[in-house]
């Protein structure tokens, strides 16, 4: 009987630390989250926030350029956050069709036909961005959860 | 030359999942070690999974499951849709995605079954279109020749279950490295349609000769890997009676056949590498391949020699790590051999190649299933045929968020690791007989289950960054 009340204790302050683990290690998304271990990660955090609460600037236009049927600088990082406006142009030497995985959006791109697309980021992940004939990955967009 | 992209070898995956965020690597990483330390203050004193006590289901439920009809119409789907596979991956479209064969054979069954083997036992072997195909065949041979069959030959129990991990390592590396380097960085349906056959070939002939029963048991990779599984299951059939039995228990002699330890690890590791080469061992993959292209190897050449020399490394830590507690463990005053230790742990391993199974595929099986039913089901050539109306349906990639996908990710990875350590603790307790040898030996199974949760959460932190 004894050995039980030890388990069933155990058993409960396991569950107890686990929620508190859980509710101090997970990033606090709310605005009262100010304490002494701001690290740079939050520091970023908060500035987007505080961006997202101003009168919307236009944003910042990426360009992906093209040559030779590769990424120029290698495959290009486009990071957003859900809700963000995602905005970039796509310019190449070569005809092809560019993919936003995931988004399932289609453009066409040729020497002097950029392709331009302006989406709201409402899906999480990792998708790629790629020429569709060849599959060559141009950019990989990330969208964090909000 | 040094912008040259390397495609990912996943045709399928439309959304990569994010990295679990440090916050969360850290907690799950915490959880494991309270859970494990608690495990060791409160646990039981006496065995309790080693007997599973079967007890036979209410009759109507053994009836609905074992009866002919049943069996019959269940065989007719697996050989027909085997028949499909085939079919659309020889004369359908050469992309990987737009093929019905692709997400079928690596999707729909390869995690599915797993998924379903789980909770409901052997559902595979119903289904199995080459046990269909052989029974049929032995059935229709009896018939017209009027004569029994010859015995089968007696099959060599040294080769265990070897005969299912080659077959295993020979699906993993068709799916993981040898896609690499195509254009299209999946494995094409004419070339997966090519190896099916081909391992029906393999797998009939062997049946013939060994008997289907016994090459069911030991050889036919799918029978074996999917058979691994359901022995976590609670539902058993025996003879023509279904039955319900302790989940986990019937897992307990599962690893006493040789080359089950090393199927489990095959398991583990195959996920292990696939995770590891879309983050941890992205940059060592590139340097290697840069290191071979230099040297003058082919684009797709240097590419595969690569992903097998990781492939291979993984599985070598992979099995490193267990042996390295299984040496621990003979250590403890009282151990058995180092050969029996292994066979009498390995299948504690199985829940671990689980949680890998559901963390790292667990997105990708949500979003691909909805192609299944949608697109590939009326369309499954790609050719722009619409059977069941269903071809415009898509894959909705807003389903579900990242956070829900790494809570799943984390969870699964923990229960497994608990089921895990269950198995390893109750096994401890049979085979030392004194509790206090029992728990010394635990710490280093302990250490062992504590490795492979943190490297799953670390390939999970580190994910297509």
């Amino acid at each position: 009987m004894q050995s039980r009340t030890i388990s069933a204790v155990v058993v409960v302050a396991l569950v107890a630390a686990a929620v508190v683990l859980f509710v101090v290690l997970r990033d606090d998304d709310g605005d009262t989250e100010q304490a002494a271990t701001t690290t740079t990660q939050e520091a970023t955090t908060a500035k987007k926030d505080k961006e997202r609460k101003q009168p919307k600037p236009e944003p910042e236009v990426t360009t992906i350029v093209v040559k030779g049927g590769q990424p120029v600088g290698g495959v290009q990082e486009l990071d957003y956050t859900r809700g963000d406006d995602v905005r970039f142009d796509v310019r190449s030497d070569v005809a092809d069709e560019v993919h936003v995985h995931g988004y399932d959006l289609f453009e066409d791109v040729a020497p002097g036909k950029v392709a331009s697309f302006d989406f709201p980021a409402e899906i999480d992940g990792g998708f790629e961005v790629e020429l569709e004939t060849t599959h060559t990955q141009i950019a990989g967009l990330t969208v964090e959860p909000g | 030359m040094a912008d040259l992209v390397i495609p990912l070898a996943h045709a399928l995956v439309g959304r990569e999942d994010l990295p679990i965020p440090a916050w969360l690597f850290a907690w799950g990483a915490s959880l494991v070690l309270i859970i494990s330390f608690a495990a060791l203050a409160v646990a039981w004193r006496t065995p309790r999974f080693e007997e599973d006590r079967w007890r036979p289901a209410p009759g109507w439920l053994s009836r609905l499951a074992t009866n002919p009809v049943t069996e019959t119409v269940a065989g007719l789907v697996g050989v027909a849709l085997l028949a499909v596979v085939v079919w659309s991956g020889l004369s359908g479209t050469d992309q990987p995605n737009a093929n019905f064969s692709i997400t079928f054979v690596f999707v729909t069954v390869w995690l599915g079954m797993v998924l379903l083997s789980v909770p409901l036992g052997d559902v595979f072997r119903a289904f199995n279109p080459w046990r269909a195909i052989a029974r049929a065949a032995g059935g229709a041979l009896s018939l017209l020749t009027r004569r029994p069959r010859p015995a089968p030959l007696p099959y060599p129990e040294w080769l265990g279950r070897w005969p299912a991990v080659i077959g295993l390592l020979a699906f993993l590396w068709l799916e993981l490295v040898f896609p690499s380097g195509t254009q299209t960085g999946g494995v094409a349906p004419r070339d997966a349609a090519l190896a099916i056959l081909v391992y029906t070939a393999i797998t009939l002939f062997a049946m013939s000769a060994f008997g289907t029963e016994k090459w069911l048991e030991r050889g036919e990779s799918f029978s074996v890997y999917f058979g691994m599984f359901s022995r976590l299951a609670a539902l058993e059939r025996r003879g023509d009676r279904l039955g319900f039995r302790r989940p986990l228990a019937a897992a307990g002699r599962w690893a006493q056949v040789p080359g089950s330890v090393a199927l489990v690890l095959v398991a583990i590791g195959g996920t292990s590498f696939d995770g590891a080469q879309e983050g941890a061992l992205t940059d060592a993959i590139k340097s290697v391949f840069d290191w071979l292209t230099e040297r003058g190897l082919g684009f797709a050449d240097a590419l595969r020699l690569t992903d097998t020399l990781f492939l291979v490394l993984t599985l070598v830590a992979v099995a490193g790590l267990f042996a390295l507690g299984i040496r621990g463990m003979r250590t403890v005053p009282g151990s058995p051999s180092v050969e029996r230790l292994r066979r009498a742990f390995g299948h504690t391993l199985i829940p671990i190649a689980l949680a890998y199974l559901v963390a790292h595929y667990f997105s990708l099986f949500l979003f691909q299933e909805q192609a299944q039913f949608g697109y590939l089901l009326s369309d499954p050539l790609g050719d722009g045929s619409d059977y069941f109306g269903t071809a415009a349906a898509g894959i909705d990639y807003g389903l579900i968020g990242a956070t829900e996908v790494w809570y799943v990710q984390v969870a699964g990875l923990v229960i497994g690791h608990v089921a895990g350590l269950t198995l390893a603790h109750d096994r401890a307790l049979a085979l030392y007989r004194d509790p206090r040898s029992a728990t010394r030996s635990q710490y280093w199974m302990l250490a062992v289950m504590i490795g492979f949760t943190c490297l799953g959460l670390f390939l999970l932190s580190q994910a297509n960054t």
